[in-house]
């Protein structure tokens, strides 16, 4: 590839390919690329920011204990950004995008012997998961909607600006959340718990931009709709707005700049409600480099301000705030201050409006303060009972065969992972386990390979059996979408949770007598 | 006695069981387990470990295999065992013949030393959790770590809180009362009127109810269970609250206002959960818990593990005693050397005692046998507070224990030079606001990718670097002379001809240097480090300089020994300087390996050819030096030449991607305080301080009285903070440094929410051999006595065994040990040369 054809690209070439991987009966998958000017400057940045930081993180990491799993993780991430940024259809972009947050989960939770990046790490992994659920549905409307998932030719149908709204919400649905958009905004800071080389190139540089990709590729689609547009500006508006006041108010210096990126890519999504995508590529690459940047060289910023401030002795001291907020009267500022510390209560919208059924049902439905079994067990039946659903819907069974067997296979993994724990601990409750992993590592690498398959991760033979379902059942429409991601969502959280309880965490496999403390 | 002095009592002593680190930018080494060193170290390590649930001893698994290794040797361990009472080592003696004590003690049938849970999860307070689910810590941390942060942040934010002013408590209430929005979860009803009352009244309405009736025994317990959940933040309000002068934007903060805080947002939670008619924490069902591990009545047993292990970790002691022992008296039986030889020496060099210094001075020795070096504690005497030319404070220059009554002042002596600009865009705050931001990342966006892609294919000097040589520039000078009686701050400005002739005196004293003696060229060294991307930038600079770089202080040491009327007074006293000598003040940079002279301009000329002279001996030896620390790190190239080593780690020294810019004190585990002759020569491999001191000239031992008094707390408390940062990296250290954050620039957390971390990061401490510092005296064991007796503070530490002390009679040629207040003779053996 030379540089000029690069140039052209970015000029504005585009260029499509697709590679039929497999049929079967009537159902086709194409493994699609597509290259063009977005897709150019997205993977130059990918690649350049990737490299950089991957020849940081080899003097970096060095002698960091569990560093081979870093930077596979690493390289996991940089496959799926690759794939999303160079993806011709929806399909394989959610194939990529998918690589992406599984990447993110297990880089928050790198220190995986500690209890918050842990926590922090689910908390993260939720919130993708919701964006998954919007994209999955998103992409099933698309199908339906244009017989196509190509970006190539979604353009080309004349859809009502009514029709494509739904589609268009549920991908902004799924780009804030991925670009820490309101009101999923506080993630980012929870996520800087890997080591600084991961949240530079994820948080600072481009995981945090992949909601931003994502609109722009789907901009045909949501372009006709101006009630779409007037969304996507104002979520972009309000991050802006809110993300610069809690930003502000950071004492930390990683979260800081945490929340100034995500306040630029909330501009980024104002400029391309505008419609300005050029303006809105040339500020993802600045707003990349410079976040990437500023996070590497965060340690030093103690060294660094207090000589700044030694300079500037002779001016005044950071003292009153001079700025359109200081001047405010107190009560309000107070107030401003108030929200922004609390990050204006997004945690707790998010939490009350996505994650409270799956909480719900993770505590009443899948049992998980039993054992890790019944919660796998009950996982594997929710799966079935899904299966049942559908095949009855469809009224015709066979079709149901890949995902039954890819379901049962992923289950049955789990059950020789869970097998391979000792007898005392494979019983005993989740709520006293932890950190299993640390002793227990082939267990936890089956168990994880089947929450990946029971949860549908992409490359699972469940996804597929999935994929070959709905593409069976298009003519039943939105419900059987809606059953299938919902059960996925469901199942992915809740599995992980019980994996994260159950094998990451501070170890509590070598129980030892607490001292008795009470006075006999 | 009333409640509020009951609750102060019991304030001030949780305040003693929190660690004792102050903000992050004056890094002071200091022992980790201070609070427990009024016990033997073994029950100080013990009754720690209960409390925090903290590991003070390797696992068994590596002890056996660095005794494989032959780190232990089998003489050693026997030795031990012979001398232990443990009740283990008791056994072993009457059981078995010594040849399978070895054998034994490497059994596995110990099992595994694994440290007992410490009280915050066992403790009054878990039973929040283990009783009535409530997971107060995942609740209450976050939120409180956030409003702490803000209130003390020096410099990140760019929004200040709002009334910084007050103190903490009335900050929140500030908070709560002008917000028309709640602060979770300070505002919601339950505890709202609680901001109204004193700290006090709510700590002790808020244990009542969660602690029963008459239960006032407990609110200490309660309170102390409570701080060591998050022991970083606690440790920094109180050392805040003991040294509020540590902040540069100052703050009122009392750890009772913390305490008062966070009991108020558990009230909430708890009656939010339980209602307001819960059942208090003691009661008929759950009874009252026992005392405190440290307290006096508290049963402290030590199971056989921990037994094993400190016979272990003795052993590993004595193995590096003897082996040491060993090569000193085999270098000495090789090496004859009488008295120095009385040919005058041409150059006289002053370093830091640091261990760093050690190699370099060899090197230097090796070059010019005429040459002398000389160890004295790195701030030379000279005990200030310095404002350099771009600090906006003066920061404190001298061992943590000394109170500096002095300020040395730099100024500008080329105003036209202050041009440098400084600035970096990219880590300023302008590109982290909305629209400035948005302008920058629009243009300047795409070169800081290049600015990347410089700083990791081509490091180089840059703003981000924190650098010991930025203090070095001939265009300044300092105000050393004071003029007038005037006190700025409790400060004089300078010193006056009387009180600089002391200082000068004490050092020349101190190492046994007389006019005769005296070469024409007397250099001090001072030494400090260059890092960048490295918060614990102060852990590697001076340590008896606070934390700084020791430049300042050799810079002032030497312009006073050359001050006429000085050198006139110490005539006057006995300290005669010949008027041949000219003294210069320098800086070694220990991660670059770089000198730099301080007013060079000013040598006579006469002392010019001497001064190119000892300046190419010095290159050289920086070289050697640097290619020797080449040889110990584990990503470079094992054989470089001294030029190409040099390189090597300047190159080091400016990389962002570098998280062991040098090695720092790892390794060290002795101190030799005596004439250099002892070990000049030999290589001590980094791993001894090295004091000068001439037992000849010091009689009545008032000399090593002083030396000992300021050795001895900052030599023990580098060694014991690596120590136990060692041992657990976790609890005691703070974790690996890859993840940090920097924290309000007071101190460093992992994540955003994290509790601020204290002690080492593994990174500084993965290649230490925990062993406790051994300080070998050069002196006759009585004067080392009656030196001891008279100082208690000094002896306390040697009593209780967290330092070890051997004496070596240079009279008699014969080694003594320290122990129950007493010298005795061993053996030392040492192989034939």
């Amino acid at each position: 590839m030379s540089f000029f054809q690069v140039g052209e690209w970015v000029a504005g070439r585009s260029m499509a390919v697709r590679e039929p991987i497999f049929s079967w009966g009537p159902y086709r998958f194409e493994f699609s690329l597509a290259m063009d000017r977005i897709a150019a400057v997205f993977f130059l940045v990918t690649a350049v920011l990737g490299a950089l930081v991957i020849r940081f993180s080899q003097y970096y990491m060095h002698r960091e204990p569990g560093q081979r799993r870093f930077f596979a993780t690493l390289l996991m991430f940089m496959g799926g950004m690759a794939t999303v940024v160079l993806a011709g259809d929806i399909l394989t972009l959610f194939i990529g995008w998918e690589f992406v947050g599984m990447a993110s989960f297990l880089l928050i939770g790198f220190y995986r012997h500690r209890e918050w990046p842990v926590r922090n790490a689910l908390k993260v992994y939720s919130i993708y998961r919701v964006c998954d659920v919007g994209l999955l549905i998103a992409a099933y409307e698309e199908h339906r909607l244009f017989g196509t998932g190509s970006f190539a030719e979604q353009g080309m149908h004349t859809v009502s600006a009514q029709a494509v709204l739904p589609i268009s919400l549920l991908i902004l649905l799924s780009a804030a959340g991925k670009s820490a958009q309101f009101p999923f905004s506080f993630w980012v800071a929870r996520a800087m718990e890997g080591p600084t080389p991961s949240s530079a190139i994820f948080y600072g540089a481009l995981s945090i931009h992949v909601g931003v990709f994502l609109l722009m590729r789907t901009m045909p689609v949501w372009e006709v709709s101006v009630a779409a547009r007037v969304c996507i500006g104002l979520v972009g508006l309000v991050t802006a707005i809110v993300t610069t006041l809690v930003g502000r108010v950071q004492s930390n210096i990683k979260g800081r700049i945490g929340y100034a990126s995500v306040a630029q890519v909330g501009l980024i999504f104002v400029e391309l409600a505008l419609g300005f995508q050029t303006l809105a590529l040339i500020h993802f690459v600045g707003n990349a480099s410079l976040r990437c940047y500023q996070l590497l060289v965060s340690p030093s910023v103690v060294a660094y301000i207090l000589r700044l401030q030694g300079r500037a002795s002779d001016k005044a001291m950071p003292g009153p705030d001079r700025s359109f907020v200081g001047r405010l009267f107190p009560r309000l500022r107070a107030t401003l201050y108030v929200c922004a510390t609390q990050e204006f209560f997004m945690e707790f919208i998010v939490n009350r409006v996505f994650l409270e059924i799956p909480q719900w049902v993770a505590r009443h439905v899948m049992a998980d303060n039993s054992t890790i079994l019944n919660v796998w067990t009950r996982g594997f039946v929710l799966n079935l009972a899904l299966l049942a659903g559908v095949s009855w819907a469809g009224r015709d069974a066979w079709i149901a065969l890949p995902f039954t067997l890819g379901v049962m296979a992923s289950y049955l993994i789990g059950v020789v992972g869970i097998w391979l724990v000792p007898r005392h601990l494979r019983w005993q409750s989740l709520d006293h386990l932890g950190g299993l992993c640390a002793h227990h590592s082939l267990s936890a690498r089956l168990v994880f390979i089947s929450f990946l398959g029971m949860s549908g991760f992409p490359i699972s033979p469940a996804f597929w059996g999935a994929d070959i379902l709905l593409a069976e059942c298009m003519q039943i429409g939105l419900p059987i979408a809606l059953l299938f991601s919902g059960t996925f969502f469901l199942n992915g959280i809740v599995l992980a949770r019980t994996f994260t309880r159950f094998y990451l965490g501070p170890s509590t496999a070598t129980p030892v007598k607490a001292p008795d403390l009470s006075v006999s | 006695m009333s409640s509020t002095s009951f609750l102060q009592q019991c304030l001030t002593s949780v305040a003693r069981w929190v660690p004792h680190q102050g903000p992050i930018k004056d890094f002071i080494h200091h022992n980790t387990l201070h609070a427990f060193q009024q016990y033997p170290f073994f029950e100080g390590c013990l009754r720690a470990s209960r409390l925090y649930g903290a590991r003070t001893f390797l696992p068994l698994a590596t002890y056996r295999s660095l005794f494989r290794g032959g780190q232990i040797t089998e003489r050693a361990v026997c030795e031990v065992v012979r001398e232990s009472d443990l009740l283990v080592a008791r056994g072993l003696r009457q059981d078995e013949a010594q040849a399978g004590w070895v054998e034994t003690l490497c059994s596995v049938r110990w099992g595994e030393y694994e440290p007992m849970p410490g009280i915050v999860e066992t403790g009054l307070r878990s039973r929040w959790k283990s009783h009535h689910g409530l997971k107060l810590n995942h609740r209450i941390h976050p939120k409180l770590y956030r409003l702490l942060g803000q209130y003390f942040d020096q410099g990140i934010s760019m929004w200040e809180a709002p009334h910084p002013e007050v103190r903490l408590f009335d900050f929140v209430r500030q908070l709560v009362e002008d917000s028309w929005l709640p602060l979770r979860p300070w505002s919601s009803s339950t505890v709202k009127r609680l901001l109204q009352v004193t700290p006090e009244e709510v700590i002790e309405t808020v244990l009542k109810a969660f602690l029963g009736p008459d239960s006032e025994p407990y609110y200490e317990r309660y309170l102390l269970e409570m701080c060591l959940a998050h022991p970083g933040w606690s440790g920094m309000v109180s050392e805040l609250e003991r040294h509020p002068e540590h902040l540069l934007e100052h703050r009122q903060v009392a750890l009772q206002d913390l305490c008062a805080l966070e009991l108020m947002a558990e009230y909430a939670y708890v009656v939010m959960d339980l209602g307001p008619g819960f059942d208090p924490l003691i009661s008929k069902d759950c009874p009252a818990p026992g005392p405190l591990p440290t307290c006096a009545d508290y049963s402290l047993t030590a199971t056989d593990s921990e037994q094993v292990a400190y016979l272990w970790q003795q052993s590993f002691e004595r193995s590096y005693r003897q082996e040491l022992l060993g090569r000193l008296s085999e270098h000495r039986a090789c090496r004859p050397l009488s008295a120095p030889s009385d040919t005058r020496p041409k150059v006289q060099a002053f370093f830091c005692i640091d261990d760093r210094e050690g190699g370099l001075r060899r090197h230097l020795e090796a070059q010019d046998p005429a040459i002398e070096t000389f160890g004295f504690a790195g701030f030379f005497g000279v005990d200030c507070v310095f404002q350099g030319v771009d600090d906006a404070f003066p920061s404190k220059q001298c061992p943590g224990p000394v109170h500096p009554k002095h300020r040395i002042r730099e100024f500008r002596v080329d105003s036209r030079r202050d041009v440098k600009s400084l600035n970096h865009l990219e880590i300023d705050d302008h590109s982290d606001a909305l629209v400035r931001g948005f302008v920058i990342s629009q243009t300047l966006g795409l070169w800081s990718a290049v600015k990347l892609a410089l700083s990791i294919f081509r490091p180089s000097l840059n703003p981000l670097v924190a650098s010991s040589l930025q203090k070095v520039d001939d265009s300044s000078a300092l105000v050393l002379h004071r003029t007038s009686e005037h006190q700025e701050g409790g400060f004089f400005s300078g010193y006056s001809d009387e009180e600089m002739a002391d200082r000068v005196e004490r050092v020349l004293r101190c190492c046994g240097l007389t006019a005769e003696r005296m070469a024409p060229l007397v250099l001090f060294a001072g030494h400090g480090s260059s890092s960048v991307n490295n918060p614990y930038f102060a852990a590697y600079d001076c340590g008896a300089c606070g934390g700084r770089s020791g430049g300042p202080n050799a810079r002032a040491v030497a312009m006073m020994a050359n001050r006429p009327q000085v050198r006139e007074l110490l005539r006057s006293r006995g300290v005669e300087i010949p008027p041949t000598t000219w003294f210069v003040g320098s800086i070694h940079d220990t991660t670059r390996d770089e000198m730099r002279y301080f007013d060079t301009d000013e040598i006579p000329t006469a002392h010019r050819p001497l001064f190119a002279e000892l300046r190419s001996f010095m290159e050289t030896a920086v070289g050697l030096n640097a290619k020797e620390r080449c040889g110990r790190f584990a990503n470079m190239p094992t054989k470089l030449d001294p030029r190409d080593a040099i390189l090597a780690v300047r190159r080091r020294s400016v990389s962002i991607f570098e998280p062991r810019p040098e090695l720092n004190h790892a390794t060290n585990a002795s101190c030799l305080v005596g004439r250099r002759w002892i070990s000049k020569g030999l290589s001590l491999e980094r791993r001894c301080f090295l004091n000068s001191y001439d037992p000849e000239v010091d009689p009545d031992g008032e000399i090593l009285s002083a030396l000992l008094g300021s050795l001895i707390p900052v030599c023990a408390g580098i060694n014991l903070e690596y120590y136990f940062s060692r041992l657990d990296p976790d609890k005691y250290g703070a974790g690996s440094k890859l993840p940090h954050n920097i924290q309000g620039l007071i101190g460093v957390i992992n994540g955003t929410e994290g509790d601020l971390l204290t002690g080492l990061p593994t990174q500084m401490t993965e290649v230490h051999d925990p062993l406790r510092l051994l300080f070998i005296v050069e002196q006759t064991p009585q004067l080392v006595l009656r030196v001891l007796g008279g100082n208690p503070e000094v002896a306390h530490w040697l009593d209780n065994g967290w330092v070890l002390l051997l004496c070596w009679d240079y009279r008699q040629g014969t080694w003594f040990e320290y122990r129950d207040q007493a010298f005795r003779p061993i053996g030392v053996k040492g192989t034939s040369c």
